[in-house]
């Protein structure tokens, strides 16, 4: 396993270096001066040229990398230049709501798309199938934002079943916090969920096409066990790579749903750093999605090793 | 003598009167009877964001310092009516024309760190905003000279020259009074002072939680429990959140001002003077802009009333004067050349020598688009050919007033308590909002004058003659539009007044029982 895995590790840490080079170099190139945001009304340029010195951003461009990464090999992800407190603080406070989010909209992709695509693949040719089909365009082809302002009107405004803002966090209990989750969640998800419907009707298609899968019938196995037990767990074995990428596409579609439900999570820390010229935030947000994303693509080539013996003796 | 000083404080007074809209109009007179109120309750509140810091010597002002006023006194406050009332100094006076204030404290407030609230406190607050190095607050206070504890309860500021506006400034973040523990070791990690809330915890950007202060020196106007601040930069988002009283209490932006004032269960009031849309010019990138006729002719092409009504779905008034109609310190006798005129505008460039046309790139905000293009709509009419490039966060005003890339633009001015302070951050020279030093003489010997008048009803004819003379002779900065802000409440929550000093303001409100 590990001569498999250490080339993987090597390629990971390079794209790391890669991604912090991008991250730095691309919130460099923010228009607008953080200093002149943090410096108040009327600012005299001494007080501008101040502040800059404080911060640092008068030293060239590659010191204020390399002391960025370096700070960051020890943990340290810099101070928010408009709170004034470590970005990692401001992280780890909005970390749980993005998690969450995330979490319950993987959960609501999954439940949904798998259980869409194998109806449409047991379906196949019928008007289920058909039905199946355009509903997983019209999720991939609708913006999130889109449904979430939808589920607002309806089951938060209409039927008043849920919040329309706000978060809950688990400590207040599981039922406040699933019910501020559901429809943000459920708009985030059905995007991924319509792909991963497709996907599983293709996969499990494939699968239930295969020569054991006619033998298995032959031998009298009743359909959900050669459904279960036979074709989905091979059919499977794309799908871990399709919900890899789901998650990391939900990481980065959080933003918009996070500000229509006044979630405060970290894609609407982003976004305000990115207004206000925090640039220690956005390259503290960033790098943390980053991390998440490459741990995710690592944590499938284990799975996919773990379910694909082909993979294992290679 | 106290009624002559809030007289001359009245000169100096601040923004706007509001003016109540909405379901239901704000509380006149006293804070409710106690029987009408739930003492053990809480409010919730939509606000766009905490506090980037509660330090008041360095925060950056804007809609924040409203949120400070819930923590700390000022010196002086103003009340619903624009009026300037005792708050932390129970009165003024100056015996000098405007040289030297001599503020007398109340002997009986203490911070909530238990220390005593008196001249050597005021002194040390005043003294380290005067001197910070990353203060915000040393060009406002440039002015002040010295501050003495003359005895344990009497403070004199004395100034370099007379400015009658020292008040006012003291009614903001430069009379806010920090326990002076807060700020011994250089940085205010935690807001001590002796307003009518505690701070109790934050979650930066997202929430903030106040206790209500006991021991607050006017505890018949605090009705409420605590507050519970809740960050949602969305407006919409806002919306959505009093609709549903997810919130008490909260604003929106003006795409949302019809649907909001339209919510059953929903009162409001408008907070003006806040947010004025001001176009800059740099004539020494673009050398036409040094033509008053060009400047002219510009001012005249633009559609106010249609921005006003268009744009901002009437949430705001065409703006020719540095106050909102009906705010302290507009002119009412007021003479404007500007009137929406695109032949006119036409004729003036072709004076001017731009009859085949002007060309120039326009720099704003994200929030500013909308305006932008309404304007670029209009200038095409005339032969004028305006690129718009949006820049966002401070990108304009840095490009605008100290980079100074951009020849025009349009970025934000909150207001100033006081009109001559307005007049002082556009047109005097030097002034970063005056970028390539367009003057007036006249305009600015009147700035100068105007500062040390004593007189409310002299100081109000000046400024009648200040309005006239940039809305004749456009300079540097020409006001477009005051945008608004409506602040939405539930019915539950009572004695709200029209307070202008931005959102949230407190004092005397409370939730039903």
């Amino acid at each position: 396993m590990l001569a498999i895995f250490a080339p993987r590790l090597i390629r990971t840490a390079a794209v790391f270096v890669l991604v912090t080079v991008g991250i730095f170099g691309l919130t460099a190139l923010l228009p607008g001066d953080p200093a002149l945001a943090l410096a108040g009304e009327n600012p005299t340029p001494e007080l501008i040229a101040s502040i800059r010195e404080q911060l640092g951003l008068d030293r060239p461009l590659y010191e204020q990398y390399f002391g960025w990464l370096l700070a960051l090999f020890s943990g340290d992800l810099g101070t928010s230049l408009y709170f004034g407190v470590p970005v990692g603080e401001l992280i780890i406070a909005r970390l749980p709501v993005t998690l969450s989010l995330t979490l319950v909209a993987v959960v609501i992709s999954i439940v949904l798309g798998l259980a869409g695509g194998m109806v449409a693949a047991a379906r196949r040719g019928t008007i289920v199938d058909r039905l199946a089909t355009v509903l997983s365009t019209i999720g991939i082809a609708t913006p999130n934002f889109w449904f979430g302002m939808i589920f607002i009107i309806v089951f938060a405004f209409g039927l008043g079943w849920f919040p329309a803002v706000g978060y809950a966090p688990l400590a207040d209990g599981v039922g406040p916090w699933l019910a501020h989750l559901i429809l943000p969640a459920t708009a985030l998800a059905l995007a991924g969920a319509a792909e991963l419907m497709r996907q599983t009707r293709s996969s499990m298609t494939d699968t239930l096409g295969q020569d054991y899968i006619r033998t298995a019938r032959a031998q009298g196995l009743r359909p959900a066990a050669i459904y279960w037990r036979r074709a989905l767990r091979n059919a499977s074995i794309p799908l871990v790579t399709v919900v890899a990428f789901q998650v990391a596409l939900l990481l980065g579609g959080v933003v918009i749903v996070e500000k229509i439900f006044g979630l405060p999570g970290l894609g609407s820390l982003v976004i305000d750093a990115v207004f206000s010229k925090d640039l220690p935030v956005v390259q503290g947000v960033v790098l943390v999605n980053a991390i998440i994303v490459l741990s995710l693509n690592l944590l499938t080539d284990f799975l996919y090793t773990l379910l694909n013996p082909k993979v294992r003796h290679g | 003598m106290r009624k002559s000083l809030i007289a001359i404080a009245a000169a100096a007074a601040l923004l706007l009167s509001g003016c109540a809209g909405g379901n239901g109009d704000p509380s006149p007179g006293g804070p409710p009877a106690a029987s009408e109120v739930d003492r053990d309750a809480r409010l919730s509140i939509g606000t766009l964001s905490t506090p980037a810091t509660w330090d008041a010597a360095k925060n950056v002002g804007g809609p924040e310092p409203a949120m400070l006023r819930l923590v700390y006194d000022t010196l002086i406050e103003v009340d619903e009516n624009n009026e300037l009332v005792g708050g932390a100094a129970e009165s003024w006076t100056t015996e000098d024309g405007g040289v030297s204030y001599i503020l007398t404290l109340r002997d009986d407030i203490a911070f909530t760190d238990g220390a005593p609230l008196n001249a050597e406190a005021v002194k040390a607050n005043l003294d380290r905003a005067l001197t910070l190095e990353d203060g915000t607050l040393r060009a406002s206070l440039g002015n002040v000279a010295s501050v003495d504890a003359t005895d344990e309860f009497t403070v004199t500021i004395t100034q370099k020259v007379p400015d009658v506006t020292l008040p006012v400034l003291l009614t903001d973040r430069a009379g806010m009074v920090m326990a002076p523990s807060s700020f011994a070791s250089g940085e205010v990690t935690r807001p001590v002072g002796s307003g009518e809330y505690v701070w109790v915890a934050e979650s930066p950007g997202v929430s903030v939680t106040l206790d209500r202060n006991p021991d607050y020196r006017d505890a018949d106007h605090v009705l409420l429990a605590g507050v519970d601040i809740r960050a949602m930069e969305d407006p919409v988002a806002r919306l959505n959140a009093i609709r549903t009283k997810a919130v008490d209490m909260t604003f929106v932006g003006p795409e949302q001002v019809d649907e909001a004032k339209a919510l059953p269960g929903i009162s409001s009031f408008d907070v003006k003077g806040r947010s004025l849309r001001v176009i800059y010019v740099n004539k020494d990138l673009e050398p036409a802009f040094g033509d008053p006729d060009v400047r002219m002719a510009l001012n005249k092409a633009i559609d106010r009333e249609g921005i006003a009504n268009g744009v901002l779905f009437g949430a705001a008034e065409p703006a020719y004067q540095l106050r909102p109609e009906g705010g302290a310190g507009f002119s009412e006798a007021f003479d404007s050349a500007i009137t929406y005129d695109p032949e006119g505008a036409r004729e003036l460039l072709q004076k001017a020598g731009y009859g085949e046309g002007l060309s120039f790139n326009f720099v704003t905000q994200p929030r500013f688009q909308k305006e932008a293009e309404a304007i670029q709509a209009s200038y095409s009419a005339i032969g004028v050919d305006m690129t718009i490039e949006i820049l966002p966060g401070a990108g304009a005003g840095t490009a605008l007033w100290y980079d100074k890339t951009a020849s025009i633009g349009m970025a934000n001015f909150d207001g100033r308590l006081d009109i001559g302070l307005a007049y002082q951050t556009f047109f005097v020279e030097g002034t970063a909002y005056n970028p390539s030093n367009i003057l007036d003489e006249d305009l600015i010997a009147m700035i100068g004058t105007q500062a040390g008048l004593v007189d409310p009803a002299e100081r109000q004819r000046m400024h009648d003659d200040m309005a006239t003379l940039i809305a004749t002779s456009p300079l540097g900065a020409w006001p477009v539009v005051w945008g608004y802000e409506p602040v939405l409440y539930t019915d539950e929550v009572v004695g709200v007044k029209p307070f202008q000093t931005g959102f949230p303001a407190l004092k005397g409100v409370g939730k039903s029982q």
